[in-house]
């Protein structure tokens, strides 16, 4: 499946500062610009301990559970909205769940992810390991709005996940969530 | 056999059921309870996820506002606020049916982290019995009551008293809304006499349409809420502004009133020391004050950020004027003058040029003669806007608006100078509305400029349908909407927006 935000990692931009080296699990190496890298609160967190006085030097920081190409992928998004986006302040946690059931994800990050799920889910993974919050939840949500156009059934056929529940406990299920259900989801079975 | 789904993945691959519950723990909370609901049907492990406590902390058991689809039952409801809301719930709205001494109970036993409570009495039709209630939550931060017409409620409000001191919040949502033709009685459902006493705490107060609301009920709340900082109390009729002195003398640190559509006069109005008061925020929408008032009034608050007086005919050329030369224009920020048709294009202009570049929120519809020209000159200004509402709805006037709007210019003058757009409501009807073949080029770079919109408000029709699938196509879904379901006001930009939200 074809990306439309797969590009090449080295082409490197004339731009001044500091350079961080980091290398995936397959121990290919990247050179990120510091503001790209910062994106990850777990980079931010390692190059603050160590202290920034010797930019030139060779270290390598080891990011061992990010296969390159999930970590090509996050790069191209670190790169996008490390170029467009303007510092958010903190949301108030009110503030957090009300945009998280009203706003769109926005139409690049769409494409981005456009991806087939598996995908999104190892995107997902690693934007957790290297605590990108916003990527994380971006993945997030473009998974919930999967889950919530698919039946129970389409649900354990997708994922292949086998129902443990005894009849009664079945039953009983049904019967705890019956005053919570509305119609089933939009789009049937396309089969 | 089964044909393989698109999205299923590889076994190699990461597949949803092995990710660590934590993650899934977070896609489950970008959905809705019903939803989450309907996953804990899928197996054993899903169930634990979706039963999570932390997935439950605000729960809305109000069907008729977003909430779960149907109340549970009364027995549910307890057995849920123990095993599965418990310490983590934080906030919950419950119906009529659940108000009862024993989900109560269970709410202050199983819940102390508990800040914000719900209470709809508004489809009442008599309240249960509250002799054996004992018990209530006690660390409140928010309490809501919406009230009914004919439910006296002095026999819940007794028992609760003794545990709302922490409110710093209380919203009591009257029943204007229900209005009938006829002049029926309109009862003092709550005693506002004996409950000012029990909430000291008070920061925030929102009466919204509680008919029965009176000068003596504001006198009374001001001698007891000294921190008041809000004070909401649109549509209370009955309202006349006789306390209104008293009130801001009282509470030194009242800093947002509003009064829409109050039976405010302007000899109260005037009456006040609004010289000494902290008020920055106002609403004297829809209320019959004066052009002398006005510039009296406006000529004395200190620094008004927020201002909204909408369909009052005193606000005219003179009054605006007043401002700009007393300064008080230059503290602005939002400002709602709809249906203000006493004023001209060349005083809003002269205003716009000289402030606009200052404005968060205008509002400036429901003024005929401010068409194309007027916006395609005055935009330019509002560099910093975030909510903007223009045009003329459905109200014809018979002075026609005989220009048709060229509506591709105004969007493209949004899209080159707005940035910051939030809200965006152009309500001329569809008739007035002119667009072209090259409509869906303006559309398209509005939607690519402006990426922070998260509404377009426009007249149902054909313009509509054009920028609804235009946006619709991006993905971006729900930000069109139409002016008979939406209508976008100012109101976001208040500090105090989120308490005094309701339903």
């Amino acid at each position: 499946m074809s990306t439309a935000a797969s590009s090449s990692t080295s082409e490197t931009i004339a731009e001044p500062g500091l350079k961080i080296k980091v290398s995936t699990k397959e121990g290919e190496v990247f050179e990120l610009d510091e503001k790209v890298a910062k994106m990850s609160q777990v980079i931010r967190g390692i190059l603050e301990d160590l202290g920034e006085q010797n930019g030139g030097d060779d270290s390598v920081l080891p990011l061992t559970q990010v296969e390159t190409r999930i970590f090509r992928k996050i790069l191209v998004w670190l790169k996008y909205h490390a170029g467009h986006d303007k510092e958010e302040a903190p949301k108030a946690e009110e503030d957090e769940i009300i945009a998280r059931f009203c706003e769109e994800i926005p139409e690049w990050d769409q494409k981005f992810l456009n991806v087939d799920q598996a995908v999104i889910l190892e995107i997902m993974l690693a934007a957790d390991y290297l605590d990108i919050k916003k990527l994380r939840g971006l993945c997030c949500k473009t998974v919930a709005n999967i889950l919530k156009t698919k039946t129970v059934e389409q649900i354990r056929e997708m994922y292949g996940i086998e129902n443990d529940f005894t009849p009664e406990e079945e039953e009983e299920i049904r019967k705890q969530t019956a005053w919570c259900e509305d119609e089933p989801p939009r789009q049937g079975s396309n089969h | 056999m089964a044909p393989k789904d698109r999205g299923e993945p590889s076994p190699r691959q990461a597949t949803i059921d092995k990710l660590p519950d934590k993650t899934l723990l977070h896609i489950l909370g970008f959905l809705e309870h019903k939803e989450i609901c309907r996953l804990a049907q899928v197996n054993r492990k899903w169930r634990q996820l979706a039963y999570d406590n932390r997935l439950w902390s605000s729960v809305s058991l109000r069907p008729e506002y977003g909430g779960l689809v149907a109340a549970p039952p009364p027995d549910t409801a307890v057995h849920l606020i123990a095993s599965r809301f418990g310490a983590q719930l934080k906030c919950i709205e419950l119906p009529i049916e659940l108000i009862t001494a024993q989900v109560f109970h269970e709410l202050a036993n199983k819940c102390p982290n508990l800040v914000h409570l719900v209470l709809d009495f508004s489809n009442a039709m008599q309240l249960h019995d509250f002799n054996d209630l004992n018990a209530f939550p006690s660390k409140l931060r928010t309490l809501n009551i919406c009230l009914s017409d004919v439910i006296f409620m002095e026999g819940f409000m007794r028992k609760i008293y003794n545990f709302i001191n922490s409110v710093e919040c209380l919203q009591l949502i009257g029943t204007y809304e229900k209005v009938s033709e006829e002049e029926e009685e309109v009862h003092e459902t709550v005693q506002i006499t004996k409950l000012k006493s029990h909430v000291p705490n008070l920061r925030v107060i929102n009466f919204f349409g509680v008919k029965f609301l009176d000068d003596n009920h504001i006198e009374a709340i001001s001698s007891n809420c000294v921190h008041l900082e809000c004070l909401c109390i649109k549509f209370c009729t009955k309202y006349t502004g006789t306390s209104l002195k008293t009130l801001l003398q009282r509470c030194r640190k009242l800093s947002c009133l509003l009064m829409e559509q109050t039976g405010i006069k302007s000899e109260h109005f005037q009456d006040a020391e609004w010289e000494k008061s902290r008020v920055s925020e106002l609403d004297i929408t829809s209320c019959e004050i004066t052009s002398a008032a006005l510039i009296d009034v406006l000529g004395r608050i200190k620094n008004l950020k927020w201002f909204c007086a909408g369909h009052v005919d005193g606000f005219d050329n003179q009054v605006l004027d007043s401002i700009m030369q007393s300064g008080l224009a230059k503290s602005l920020v939002a400002i709602d003058l709809q249906s203000c048709d006493n004023l001209t294009e060349e005083y809003l202009f002269k205003f716009l040029e000289a402030h606009g570049n200052q404005l968060l929120g205008l509002n400036l519809a429901g003024i005929p003669w401010l068409v194309e020209t007027f916006w395609t000159q005055s935009v330019p200004f509002l560099r910093k806007i975030k909510i903007l509402i223009m045009g003329t709805g459905k109200i014809v006037t018979i002075t026609r608006v005989s220009s048709k709007i060229h509506v591709d210019q105004i969007i493209d003058c949004v899209a080159v100078n707005c940035p910051q757009i939030e809200r965006l409501e152009i309500r001329w009807d569809p008739e007035t509305l002119r667009f072209s073949d090259k409509s869906s080029k303006f559309i398209d770079t509005l939607r690519v400029k402006a990426s922070k919109l998260r509404s377009l408000t426009l007249s149902d029709g054909e313009y509509f349908e054009l920028v609804k699938s235009n946006f619709e196509r991006a993905h971006r879904r729900a930000i069109v909407r139409t002016t008979v379901n939406c209508s976008t006001t100012i109101l976001p930009l208040l500090p105090y927006f989120k308490d005094l939200r309701f339903n």
